[in-house]
């Protein structure tokens, strides 16, 4: 197959072939410029900068991705549909699904450089958004192909959302640049390969999920020579999965390793070899723990991740995530090994513990119940399990390790890549907590921007006042305080405040960006709370630095530290 | 029932904002730290600090004397009961 066509040049082509079916009916690359060029002039009156697109054809949402592009936009993509992710993108409006038909194309110029945010849950607990450059999406776009022979004439058809970054790469942008044609519908059931379009072969872009769960009773030799090719992403496949998933499909199950912040790392095709880079991916280790130097990064630099590796010949096995420490009332806690315990008793089936920072700090454990466990819960309460497992952890753990809160769930809350968020998590614990639901944060050369909900639970509503709930303006310092601390390596100590101003009130439900800025030359920490409507609602600076020791103690008061 | 046993058990639920537990699950001659309730120093300070403002007690903390007054909740009762000043 020709190298993959440049992203930025792909709604400037000239010629026609073949590029999706949209409810069975095949569409030309030559509509899809027209569509871009008519969605592109839609857009062109959004005064926005940035704009949500959550599409769940895949057509649709290639018209809009170019669309926003051209139109000079940042694209904003959200994993997930949950509260945290909506408030995260703040103002930004959605693109919506308008009808751009009514509009006369906009002219289109190649692309020199384009953005795109994916949002994904970091394993530190809010939506992180990652950004990725046009530059990067081409790397990763000719990456692939360098990496995958496909056959010219095989078809994409997808079981995973476009707007995830493994959707976007595989069954968006790198069909698109090959020029080979897309199943628009997302297919999250197995039965759909019976009824793919009657035009050659395809490749299946999966997850792990939908791997796991191809049911024998289907006619699967009627599919034979059908599937030219899986690919399965976004989170473990176990071994034996692959295997049968492999015997029913007729073609081995291509397993590709990476992560929204790396993009893809490694793949194997076989379940029980070690994980191959991809080309011009260096590994390397810290200790245990994976690093790699990528074309795809935004620089050049080493990139230390938490998963555990061992080196296997030229390539590497996964030996797991690294454990989850977080300090509680000053003492590391794993929260990997206090799951583990949770796992060895008889009435836990599946158990995520989270770190809980209200009162006081504290872990919560959400478990789903065993069946052994459901006929204790039956029998003797929720109470009387509680204190049991509590009395069984105890001499196991520390005492602040055994979990204080316990919530019972169906299943563990997961996203649609089949990975528990920690915010869905937290979600399940709400108390009367210090700190607002950090919805978000995204870093940049020159600060850190939080989102951040302010939910009426907080303990800084108790009081203050009854009937007419305002944040103290104390609150909001101590806040800066606390996440520029996550962020920055500030001095030890505060000292003094300047151009202090608290605009407006701050009343519960709102939704606020904290912009925070470090200029360590001169030891000040700027800050800005912006609320809806970008109405500012406190800003000011702070000033770090060790604080003098006085020799003559006794009359001056040091700086509190915070 | 010792109405004042019952008032301390819903105050050490209250103040430590313990899930799970009801007055009835507490018994007033149980270890309240260690494998009893599972409390711990953190909570023996808030706790401290909920007695002090409900019964105006002073309590030296650390100390060996107020570790025995900790001890259980019948404990706790009679030590209220002599010092109490509301």
């Amino acid at each position: 197959m020709a190298e993959p066509l440049p992203l930025g040049a792909l709604a400037c082509q000239s010629g026609d072939w073949p590029l999706a079916w949209v409810d069975g009916r095949p569409v030309g690359a030559a509509q899809w410029r027209d569509d871009v060029a008519r969605a592109a002039a839609a857009l062109a009156h959004q005064p926005a900068p940035a704009v949500v697109l959550r599409q769940a054809c895949g057509y649709r949402f290639a018209v809009w991705l170019f669309a926003a592009w051209h139109a000079g936009k940042t694209v904003l993509l959200p994993g997930d549909d949950g509260n945290a992710l909506r408030a995260a993108l703040g103002d930004a409006p959605d693109i919506g699904d308008t009808d751009w038909r009514a509009h006369a194309p906009a002219p289109l110029a190649p692309l020199h450089d384009a953005r795109a945010v994916v949002y994904t849950s970091g394993s530190t607990g809010a939506p992180v958004g990652v950004a990725k450059t046009l530059r990067q999406l081409d790397a990763e776009v000719a990456l692939l192909a360098r990496a995958f022979a496909l056959p010219d004439d095989a078809g994409v058809v997808a079981t995973v959302p476009p707007q995830h970054f493994y959707g976007l790469l595989f069954r968006v942008l790198w069909p698109l640049a090959a020029r080979r044609p897309v199943v628009a519908a997302t297919q999250p059931y197995p039965e759909a390969l019976w009824a793919l379009p009657d035009a050659g072969r395809f490749v299946l872009i999966a997850s792990p999920a939908f791997l796991k769960r191809l049911p024998l009773h289907l006619d699967w030799p009627a599919l034979a020579g059908r599937i030219a090719a899986v690919f399965s992403s976004g989170g473990p496949l176990p071994a034996d999965a692959a295997r049968d998933a492999a015997a029913r499909l007729g073609v081995p199950v291509r397993e590709v390793f990476g992560s929204t912040e790396t993009g893809g790392i490694a793949w194997r095709a076989d379940p029980d070899a070690p994980w191959t880079p991809l080309p011009g991916i260096e590994i390397a280790q810290d200790g245990e723990l994976l690093r790699l130097r990528s074309p795809l990064l935004a620089d050049d630099g080493w990139w230390t991740g938490s998963d555990r590796i061992a080196r296997d010949g030229a390539g590497f096995r996964l030996l797991g995530r690294a454990d989850r420490i977080v300090k509680l009332e000053e003492k590391r806690v794993s929260l990997t090994q206090v799951e583990q315990h949770l796992l060895a008793q008889p009435e836990i089936a599946a158990a995520r513990v989270v770190a809980l920072h209200g009162r006081r700090a504290e872990l919560g454990a959400a478990l789903v119940l065993s069946p052994a466990g459901l006929a204790a819960l039956a029998a003797d309460g929720k109470a009387a399990l509680a204190r049991a497992l509590r009395a069984r952890l105890a001499p196991q753990l520390e005492p602040l390790a055994v979990p204080r809160r316990w919530r019972l769930v169906e299943a563990l809350p997961d996203n649609a890549m089949g990975k528990t968020t920690e915010d869905a998590l937290r979600a399940l614990f709400a108390a009367a907590p210090a700190y607002p639901d950090l919805l978000g944060s995204v870093r940049d050369d020159a600060g850190v921007t939080l989102t951040c909900y302010i939910d009426a639970a907080l303990r800084h509503f108790d009081g203050h006042f009854p009937g007419a709930p305002v944040l103290p303006g104390v609150a909001l310092l101590d806040w800066v305080v606390h996440y520029a601390r996550r962020h920055f390596a500030l001095p030890p100590d505060c000292l003094g405040m300047q151009q202090i101003k608290f605009q407006h009130a701050v009343q519960p439900g709102t939704t606020l960006t904290l912009r925070l800025e470090w200029q360590a030359g001169d030891g000040r920490l700027r800050f800005d709370y912006r609320g809806p409507g970008d109405i500012r609602h406190a800003s000011g600076r702070l000033r770090f630095g060790e604080a003098a020791v006085t020799a003559a103690a006794g009359h001056a008061a040091p700086p509190a530290r915070p | 029932m010792n109405p004042l046993h019952d008032e301390i058990k819903q105050l050490i639920i209250h103040s430590l904002n313990l899930e799970d537990i009801a007055p009835a699950d507490i018994d007033s001659h149980a270890a309240l730290f260690g494998d009893g309730l599972g409390l711990d120093s953190i909570d023996a300070l808030e706790l401290g600090v909920a007695l002090q403002k409900r019964y105006g007690l002073t309590l030296s903390a650390e100390s060996e004397e107020t570790r025995k007054h900790f001890a259980s909740v019948a404990a706790l009762a009679d030590f209220v009961e002599a010092n109490r000043t509301k």
